[in-house]
């Protein structure tokens, strides 16, 4: 388990981590969410003992990273990809972290095996793909057989075939009981790979909760309705105090303000047909942008419309 | 509680380890250290350029300088030949500054100090476990150039009728000497890279100490090289190589204080490197 | 249903050729943003005139001890003596600027701006002259305001109506900026930092070691062309005295250091041409 409790980094003037103080769990995918800048790669560090907090700290199972014995064994790593030395081959660099905890040699050809570069497992890493360099990281901190996993976006550069791989791995690996952190920025991944969400912002804690909770809780609930008679449903809506858009969906309109079954119980009561009543489920992206909005550091000005409706009203 | 519906994949084929034993021991990062050394072309090609360099510079000025000599064997006996002939010696340490500063900043520049920290966070570890295979490494370099350039050297010089041994006076001292030499020579550069943890500057400020300086003090009145000259990081070391200890101006150490000042130079630059490197952030 | 505008995205100025100018401004901004160029710069600076200082107040103190030979040879020379120092600096910056670029991979990036290679490296070469000679017409003067005070109240002439003195301290911008080319075609040759620095601090420091050392008239011949002695001859003012090592004379050496540079700077260019990035 990893314990954040009061966690405050500063560089000069500026407060990186803020008094985070948060629990990572084992058994399951815990998501580390948060805008460029949020202090996320510097929480990370800190927990690894890379850097040193100006107060508060950061535990791995009650120890400071820097006191465990074989670190490589409790805690797997994946902070960057990229750095390795370009001249040594996958196999070396492996070797290299393995003779650090004692570690058995073939534990080296089982991981490149587990992660498909066994192929060019002598090869120099200078001449590796953004993909193969990622793989790399990942069999770097699968070595030592570690309770948690810490990873920073795992899938930046891999095929859909090795995203789906590293989401199957992580949920196995959460199935043996071990604790995962990811860090990431693929929402839509998260969604389907996470179990709990940690959201940073500005370096403060935003939200530490299940997926599920965070989605209802950060968005608006919103239903689709197909109906006949519009402007009788948008009147009857208008009076209850509910939101009525359009949208270019063949006639659908979406309610925001109520749910399903209370639109459908107004519309009986009013003798209104309806053709579709489907609660809008919202996702984890628009949640999270829904929360970062009023945190985001660096938040983007909405692009324009370059053609074409963009997909939703 | 993970909802996977296929069957659990790959993972399967990766056996747990059995429990960690202890902690990750000095003996596990002196193997590391041995291996990110000897797995990385470049840096093999760096010994084996100092070794062709130190000896053929040696010899080649050995033989320029038997072959054209006017003196006779009598006066020349009364030279150092046995430092002369190692005079590669003053090339070979150029390379060992790069060997010694590499060995750190390399790390630092291709990021891979991190991964290096997180696996073993006690840093003492891996700074102590560096400098033994390096010292290991640039000793036995070290003394294979040395000793290669003495008996090459000792070849030409008996065409002049002078015979050069490792019985000959003071020879088989200043003939370990010479390897000792380049050793410090790497440690140095492994100091100031620690403490700098940046390749160019390292070596820039290698070859400033063990080069420019002399040169500087060239221009200085002969008054003030009589007290300066023999602390110099080149004239003090030198003298652990060479079987008289004559120097240009002034006075000179004798073999093993000034190789004890040469030293005390390398000391420092790697207390500094060590302080550097357990307390800034990675 | 909601109103949405389709834009068409056209691009308004015409598709031309990068000019010179531009390659310029570019590598201006790239070597002023890297905040090492400033503390390198500021390293030499005031290094070489600090040892400038340091030389000429310790020969001052002792000017009694020097023999006549000896007092013969302080010149001009003697004030910028600092130089030696600033040398191994300026080459290490030329050798940064072009190997920092393919370490990190940016030169790539530089490439793809500057698709056509002779641009790229002219402008590299015109901007590192640039800020070396100024840098190095700074180091000349700031090493005369404060070293030749010692120099001149023993008498030493170094007035600056003299055209040899004058001569002798242009000279200082002039030696820095073709070693900091030398050095940047070391590194567009090697493309690695440790390897041109170890080759350029060889060509400058080693090998007049060995020239030294060679015997009969070859050793001597070849030592006075090393690029380190040529150099320094550009700034000596005094005649030979006996006995000292022969040196070239002061456009001799200017001329020698011109081919030292062509010879790395020609192959540097032909191979960044026609090499993969």
């Amino acid at each position: 388990m990893i314990e954040v409790r009061d966690l405050v980094k500063r560089y000069g003037d500026t407060t990186a981590v803020d008094h985070l103080s948060f629990a990572v769990e084992p058994g399951r995918i815990t998501g580390f969410l948060g805008p460029n800048g949020a202090g996320k790669s510097t929480t990370m560090r800190l927990i690894l003992g890379l850097d040193r907090p100006s107060s508060g700290s950061a535990l791995i199972d009650g120890l400071p990273y820097r006191d465990l014995r074989d670190p490589l064994r409790y805690v797997g790593a994946l902070l960057e990809a990229r750095a390795v030395h370009g001249g040594r081959s996958a196999f070396n660099h492996l070797l290299y972290l393995a003779q650090t905890q004692g570690v058995p040699k073939r534990r080296v050809s089982e991981v490149l095996e587990l992660v498909g570069l066994s192929g060019v497992a002598k090869k120099r890493t200078k001449g590796f793909s953004l993909g193969m360099g990622q793989r790399l990281g990942i069999a770097a901190a699968l070595l030592g057989d570690p309770k948690i996993l810490i990873l920073d976006e795992p899938v930046n550069g891999l095929d859909p075939e090795g995203v789906l791989w590293v989401r199957q791995l992580l949920k196995a690996l959460a199935g043996e009981g071990r604790t995962i952190f990811v860090s990431s920025h693929l929402m839509n991944e998260m969604a389907v790979t996470a179990d709990h969400l940690i959201v940073i912002g500005r370096g403060k804690l935003q939200a530490d909760m299940p997926v599920g909770q965070f989605i209802a809780q950060f968005s608006d609930t919103a239903v689709l309705v197909r109906t006949p008679e519009a402007e009788a449903l948008r009147a009857a809506a208008g009076e209850r105090g509910w939101t009525v858009a359009d949208t270019d969906l063949d006639g659908a309109l979406i309610v925001t303000g109520s749910t399903a079954p209370e639109i459908g119980e107004l519309a009986a009561a009013r003798g209104l047909v309806l053709h579709e009543l489907t609660p809008q489920r919202a996702s984890l992206e628009e949640a999270y942008m829904e929360l970062t909005r009023e945190t985001g550091e660096f938040a983007h000005r909405p692009a324009p419309a370059w053609g074409g409706a963009d997909g939703r009203a | 509680m993970s909802t996977v519906t296929d069957k659990v994949p790959v993972f399967a084929g990766l056996a747990p380890l059995p429990e960690a034993k202890g902690r990750a021991g000095f003996g596990g990062a002196l193997r590391s250290e041995w291996t990110k050394i000897r797995s990385v072309k470049s840096t093999l090609w760096t010994l084996a350029a100092a070794i062709v360099i130190g000896v053929g510079i040696s010899a080649l000025g050995n033989w320029g300088q038997s072959s054209h000599t006017t003196e006779t064997a009598v006066e020349l006996a009364h030279k150092d030949l046995v430092q002369r002939t190692m005079f590669g010696i003053i090339l070979g340490q150029l390379v060992m500054v790069v060997f010694g500063a590499l060995a750190v900043t390399a790390e630092y520049s291709t990021g891979m100090i991190r991964t290096s920290l997180s696996a073993q966070p006690r840093r003492l570890n891996v700074f102590f476990a560096k400098l033994v295979i390096v010292t290991l490494v640039a000793f036995v370099v070290g003394e294979i150039i040395s000793f290669a350039s003495f008996f090459i050297g000792a070849h030409f010089w008996a065409t002049k009728g002078v015979t050069l041994t490792l019985s000959t006076h003071g020879a088989l001292q200043a003939v370990i000497g010479g390897g000792l030499y380049l050793v410090g020579a790497a440690l140095l550069a492994f100091g100031i890279g620690a403490a700098l943890r940046h390749t160019a500057g390292a070596i820039t400020l290698g070859v400033a100490l063990l080069f420019v300086i002399n040169i500087i003090t060239n221009f200085m009145p002969t008054s003030w090289q009589n007290d300066i000259d023999k602390w110099l990081p080149y004239n003090a070391g030198s003298q652990v190589w060479a079987t008289q200890h004559v120097a240009d101006v002034g006075t000179s150490f004798s073999a093993w204080s000034g190789f004890g000042v040469y030293m005390g130079y390398a000391v420092i630059a790697l207390i500094l490197g060590l302080w550097v490197f357990e307390r800034r952030d990675a | 249903m909601t109103a949405t505008t389709t834009r068409s995205f056209h691009m308004d100025a015409p598709i031309r050729r990068i000019t010179f100018r531009e390659a310029l401004d570019s590598e201006f901004a790239k070597i002023r943003s890297v905040r090492s160029t400033y503390w390198t710069l500021l390293i030499c600076v005031v290094l070489s005139v600090g040892i400038s200082l340091l030389i000429a107040a310790v020969t001052s103190a002792n000017w009694d001890t020097l023999s006549a030979t000896n007092r013969a040879t302080v010149d001009m020379s003697s004030v910028v003596a600092g130089v030696y120092f600033g040398v191994l600096v300026v080459g290490v910056l030329g050798v940064l600027v072009v190997s920092t670029e393919y370490g990190t991979g940016m030169m790539r990036t530089s490439l793809t701006a500057f698709p056509r290679r002779s641009v790229l490296f002219l402008a590299k070469a015109v901007v590192l002259t640039l800020v070396v000679l100024v840098t190095g017409i700074i180091i000349a003067f700031a090493s005369y305001g404060v070293a030749s005070p010692f120099y001149t109240k023993h008498g030493v002439d170094l007035s600056l109506s003299h055209g040899a003195n004058v001569r002798a301290l242009l000279a200082v911008p002039v030696y820095l900026a073709l070693v900091a080319l030398m050095g940047l075609a070391l590194g567009f040759l090697l493309r690695h930092t440790a390897a041109a620095i170890s080759t350029l601090v060889g060509l400058f420091f080693v090998v007049p070691i060995i020239t030294n050392f060679l015997p009969g008239t070859l050793g001597k011949d070849l030592n006075k062309i090393v690029p380190s002695n040529a150099g320094s001859a550009m700034m000596v003012t005094h005649a030979a005295t006996p006995g000292s090592t022969p040196t070239l004379s002061p456009i001799g050496g200017f001329v020698a250091l011109l081919i030292w540079t062509a010879l790395l700077i020609v192959p540097a260019f032909w191979f960044f041409r026609h090499r993969d990035a």
